[in-house]
């Protein structure tokens, strides 16, 4: 087997804060005896990811996505633990390396303010090298798929968020990276820029090859793109593998929705499960898993059914519920 | 070395292109520093009405020093001024982080993104002040040209050093808003020859906190106050002050990025 593009085992990383106490006596104190305490933002993950493989990283505000970015890509020195990608130490921050990755983070902009997209990517040729012809192609394949190619030339700051970040992709990618690290790339933008950006990352991924990181606390990007999620809380990974075996893993029910003849007792539908919708002769009925097609059975035998169907509980519910801690 | 080439030049074309929308407020500037400096002539033509010597400066000297600090400070403008005052921003949001991941000497880069290219059009007043008081100086030889250009070289370099780790404490202090205010009093500082703060004064701001190597020591060897041999030394404070702030700025980063703040 090849090596991993990413391989990252036990790593650990904690933020060490100082308490400050409140008020000026505080302050005075603090400077002399400092207490310090720790944020265990990551604790302990590990996973590899593969060459051209695009993972979704699921997790709540807080969990550790973007301090894990931060330590891909060299801007973290890890507490401790195995971090390689390209086979680089990333903390090392060698132009080598990073020639060949690029973060986008949906809160940070790259691209000057007060200049047109435009300048900032020259400004990038330069830095990443990118020769003459190489930039023209890029820059006109990228702005051709992103629907920007008639904003280049507008001060930043005009443009809208969704523009924005779009032209921050295009500047993040000219140097045709290898690895692509995306944090929140759709936070803030309305439901068409994000449904663009989704299909502009999951064109690049198939065309380009390149491995990508996609970190989101927001289902919707992560299940229309990756087929392989990791999802974080609280510094450790409660679940990493195929998006579609999550459900099975985590949750405990199967939903089983029925139409009936007519109008019917609710309160003898009870020992078949737990009623979550009722709509006069339309139900929507939790069954413990193992216990479905039983209870599909039995509703069968003794109700009048006009359909019934069986289905998994919707994705982002299960995941909710693994954040709340609960299970479903 | 090349690299590096290119890439100060690339800033300084998008810079140029950043104050196209600025450029009547450089002329702007250049109206106001004439007059300024026009004030400073006044001011010194009072002094020298009462005596015609400070601190072992003769009128024509000052005039002299004083278009050289102008020299001095446009250059400044120019290369790194509003660059460095824009480093305790990027530390603040979180924007360094867009630097660091980028294959390029980061100090390099924070430093020079923010050329001002027009400032380069305040070169002139200093530059007629000079010429106007070497008519009263007499002839120098091109070697006087030579060492007072290398000295105003180091001094760049000097206070390159000395107010890039400033702008580095911010790594520190959350809320670093003073970094304009010292490059106010280091000018108050800047903008006499130190030989006026007295003896000790004076070797106190040669020697302790190189400031009299920026403009004051450059002129004196022109002036044949000093001996040439003094540019030695600036060499020597101009690599000091450079290696000083790579270290101050390599260290802050390793705090930075092991986040033990
Ligand atoms: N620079 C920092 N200093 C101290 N604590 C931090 C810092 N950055 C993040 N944290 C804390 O670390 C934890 C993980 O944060 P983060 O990685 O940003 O989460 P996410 O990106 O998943 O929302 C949070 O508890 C956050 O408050
Ligand atoms: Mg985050």
């Amino acid at each position: 087997m090849e090596d991993p593009v990413i391989k990252v085992k036990d790593l650990k990383k904690y933020y060490r804060i100082h308490q400050k106490e409140p008020g000026l006596a505080g302050s005075v104190k603090s400077l002399f005896s400092r207490k310090y305490y720790n944020v265990e933002a990551v604790n302990d993950i590990s996973f590899e990811i593969g060459e051209g493989e695009l993972v979704g990283f699921i997790g709540p505000n807080g969990a550790g996505k973007t301090t894990t970015l931060k330590v891909l890509s060299g801007l973290l020195y890890p507490t401790s633990g195995y971090v390689r990608v390209l086979g680089f130490e990333p903390f090392k921050r060698q132009p080598k390396f990073q020639k060949q990755f690029s973060l986008v983070m949906g809160q940070k902009n790259q691209l000057w303010w007060d200049l047109p997209a435009w300048e900032s990517f020259i400004l990038n040729k330069e830095i990443y090298e990118v020769p003459d012809n190489q930039f023209e192609t890029i820059v006109h394949e990228l702005s051709e798929m992103l629907e920007i190619k008639d904003i280049l030339k507008v001060q930043v700051r005009k443009l809208s968020l969704g523009q924005r970040m779009k032209a921050e992709l295009v500047a993040a990618l000219l140097h045709s990276p290898k690895v692509l690290f995306l944090d929140e790339p759709t936070i803030g933008l309305d439901v068409v820029a994000q449904k663009k950006m989704r299909d502009f990352v999951k064109e690049y991924n198939q065309q380009y090859k390149a491995t990508i990181i996609l970190t989101s606390h927001y289902m919707g990007d992560v299940k229309e793109l990756c087929k392989r999620v990791i999802v974080i809380d609280k510094g450790i990974i409660l679940y990493d593998g195929l998006l579609e075996k999550i459900v099975e893993k985590f949750a405990a029910h199967k939903v089983i929705k029925v139409d009936f003849e007519k109008p019917i007792d609710p309160e003898k539908l009870k020992n078949i499960g737990e009623i979550k919708e009722n709509e006069e002769m339309h139900y929507l009925i939790h069954v413990p898993r193992k216990e479905a097609p039983k209870r599909a059975a039995k509703l069968l035998d003794n109700f009048p059914v006009v359909d019934l169907t069986i289905e998994e509980p919707p994705i982002e519910d299960v995941i909710r519920q693994v954040f709340n801690g609960g299970k479903v | 070395m090349k690299y590096y080439l290119r890439i100060f030049l690339a800033l300084i074309n998008t810079a140029s292109k950043r104050y196209l929308e600025y450029r009547w407020n450089t002329f702007g500037n250049l109206v106001t520093s004439t007059l300024s400096l026009i004030l400073v002539i006044f001011f010194v033509d009072i002094i020298f009405s009462q005596t015609n010597n400070i601190a072992g400066w003769t009128k024509p000297e000052v005039l002299f020093f004083v278009g050289t600090f102008r020299v001095f400070s446009s250059l400044l403008s120019f290369l790194y001024l509003r660059s460095i005052n824009f480093i305790p921003k990027y530390i603040q949001r979180g924007d360094l982080d867009m630097f660091l991941v980028k294959p390029v000497n980061v100090q390099f880069y924070v430093s020079l993104c923010f050329t001002r290219v027009y400032e380069i059009i305040n070169l002139l007043p200093g530059i007629v002040l000079i010429g106007y008081a070497l008519q009263s100086l007499g002839g120098v030889s091109w070697e006087g040209w030579l060492l007072l250009l290398g000295g105003v070289i180091c001094g760049l370099l000097i206070f390159y050093g000395l107010y890039f780790m400033c702008a580095t404490l911010a790594f520190w202090f959350v809320q670093f808003n003073s970094l304009t205010s010292i490059y106010f009093v280091a000018n108050s500082f800047l903008c006499f020859p130190t030989d006026v703060f007295g003896k000790n004064g004076s070797l106190v701001f040669t020697y302790l906190i190189p400031l009299g190597f920026i403009v004051t020591v450059p002129v004196r060897i022109f002036l044949a106050k000093d001996p040439p041999l003094f540019l030695i030394l600036s060499v020597f404070f101009a690599a000091l002050s450079l290696w000083l702030s790579v270290k101050f700025w390599n260290y802050a980063l390793k705090h930075y990025t092991s986040a033990s703040s």
